[in-house]
């Protein structure tokens, strides 16, 4: 895959979700570091976007996807209905609010807590469902509902013990 | 490269080394899926896709160091014969079998990785390890995930993991499965309980292939559903753990069995040891319930014990593809049961001559 800038390989993937809207790029090394997306700064800036981004309910940011075509593959939802799979990784996006419904009668849980691959995104994803957890866990306390805050507080640690491995290391399995 | 033929002639790494661990638990499996960005799922992609995807992964996978002098072909230049040996060793599945343009296979040496490209996601990353060890099977194949992961932009969603064709797979990506051999819980007819006790924890069982076959030779696969909301180690854990129950529950069966009703054993073994030896046409579902109780008749001391390894070789290798391999031709299915017959014959002969020769050759 090219660099989005130029004609170099492309090392560095972002995606970002802000204002309702997901977007994506690739970059190579050099013209990532130009624009201060490999650079610790530039990491918190970018948590800074995404902190924004999820003081809005996950809920709502999922409840987007509710296309009846995916925009970058063209497949219908009528066929993820008939077959039973999608078109390509950005229906997800596409027909969030399906998937979403359908996952619980799929799956023991909602979100992933498993390996991540190793990566840019990847530690931005990790650190964005930290501090979204974290946010819903001060407003649960808050509001007294211990039974959610127990919960989220489950999930913050889950979460953060994936995080703090070189994922989940060889030994350690 | 290794051609389709050295990979035939040698059997699986997991197939040999009998130990008293693969008595009832015979192979471990992982398999990862994992997509690319920006890509087409292979079930929804042109077929030029395919092939650009396959040339873009192809030439990367066979430079892994673990594949070095393995095995590489694209699915297209196999002929049915040989995709159907390769499902029937379990190298790909009976879905990749079937799509042709843009799919390919590469299997390491010892035939424990195998790696599919464009089967119902971009690629599949498959390790099998003998006995009950699911966690050496995912050190195996998250050790090939992580060399690949510097390099290939896979597709990955901050709340739903690895993004996969079907959305059954998200998550981890990861299936986790042993095969087991459970001839006492069948003659205890405790299987059916069992089964219904493993379906209740969210696991699922499946016949000797996978999806939707059933159950040959009491062998039994037991697999992890859900692939989202757990990480690798719990999944493979709480499998490993129902797995080693369901074990222990088969060896206690067998003793029971051979305690409460030793005669209804010795026969069950004694038959299958007499039609095996003796039969000259013989259907593969009955060759394999009979090679099934041969195999419990050798783990339980009552046959030689060499005859475990020779089950395990004729489970394979009387399948109808290996058949039609080994004779070099095609065979319809009246000639496949008598060389089926044959095969057995010959590869228990020396564990278990026959008395007496019925072909009506003169000594």
């Amino acid at each position: 895959m090219k660099c989005d800038l130029c004609e170099e390989k492309a090392t560095v993937f972002y995606t970002q979700i802000a204002d309702g809207k997901l977007k994506k790029f690739v970059l190579c090394e050099t013209c990532a570091q130009e624009k201060g997306i490999t650079n610790p700064d530039g990491l918190l800036m970018a948590e800074q976007v995404l902190d924004h981004t999820l003081s809005v309910p996950e809920t709502d940011v999922i409840s987007l996807g509710s296309s009846t075509e995916c925009s970058t593959c063209g497949f219908g939802i009528g066929n993820y209905q008939k077959v039973g799979r999608l078109g390509c990784p950005d229906c997800y996006d596409a027909f969030a609010r399906e998937i979403s419904e359908r996952i619980p009668t799929l799956h023991k849980g909602g979100a992933h807590v498993g390996y991540i691959p190793a990566g840019l995104v990847a530690t931005q994803a990790r650190d964005a469902r930290l501090s979204d957890i974290k946010s819903r866990l001060s407003k649960a306390i808050d509001a007294e509902n211990y039974e959610e805050a127990a919960r989220l507080r489950d999930e913050l640690e889950k979460v953060s013990r994936v995080v703090a491995e070189e994922p989940v290391t060889e030994s350690e399995l | 490269m290794m051609r389709f033929k050295t990979l035939l002639k040698h059997p699986a790494d997991w197939m040999t080394g009998h130990t008293a661990e693969t008595s009832v638990v015979v192979t471990s499996r992982v398999r990862l899926a994992r997509n690319i960005r920006n890509a087409p799922f292979p079930g929804w992609a042109r077929k030029n896709q395919r092939r650009e995807l396959l040339e873009s992964l192809h030439g990367r996978l066979e430079a892994l160091p673990e594949m070095k002098s393995g095995f590489s072909h694209e699915l297209s230049s196999l002929d049915s014969l040989q995709k159907q040996v390769l499902v029937e060793r379990h190298l790909i599945s009976r879905e990749q079998a079937a799509r042709n343009e843009g799919s390919a296979t590469v299997v390491n040496r010892k035939q424990t990785l195998s790696l599919m490209v464009n089967e119902e996601d971009h690629l599949r990353i498959q390790a099998i390890r003998p006995s009950l060890q699911l966690k050496e099977a995912y050190d195996l194949a998250h050790k090939v995930d992580q060399a690949l992961e510097k390099e290939l932009p896979y597709a990955f969603h901050p709340k739903w993991g690895y993004l996969t064709a079907c959305p059954t797979n998200l998550g981890t990506g990861m299936r986790a499965s042993s095969m087991l051999h459970l001839p006492g819980l069948v003659l205890s007819d405790q299987i059916g309980q069992v089964l219904k006790g493993i379906a209740k924890l969210g696991l699922a069982v499946r016949g000797l292939y996978g999806e939707g076959t059933e159950s040959l030779g009491n062998l039994y696969q037991i697999s992890n559903q859900s692939t989202l909301g757990e990480s690798e180690k719990d999944i493979l854990d709480r499998l490993s753990k129902v797995i080693g129950d369901v074990a222990r529950y088969e060896s206690q069966a067998r003793e029971k069995l051979m305690t409460d009703d030793p005669l209804m054993v010795q026969d069950h073994i004694g038959r299958a040891a007499g039609i095996l030896t003796y039969a000259r046409i013989i259907a593969s579902k009955e060759a394999l319930t009979h090679l099934s109780m041969l195999r419990l008749g050798a783990d339980l001391g009552i046959m030689p014990e060499e005859l475990v390894e020779t089950c395990d070789r004729l489970f394979m290798e009387t399948q109808p593809a290996h058949l039609q391999w080994d004779a070099g031709s095609k065979l319809e299915p009246d000639a496949r049961d008598i060389m089926r017959a044959q095969m057995i014959r010959d590869q228990l002969r020396s564990a278990l001559p026959p008395a007496i020769d019925i072909s009506g050759n003169k000594h």
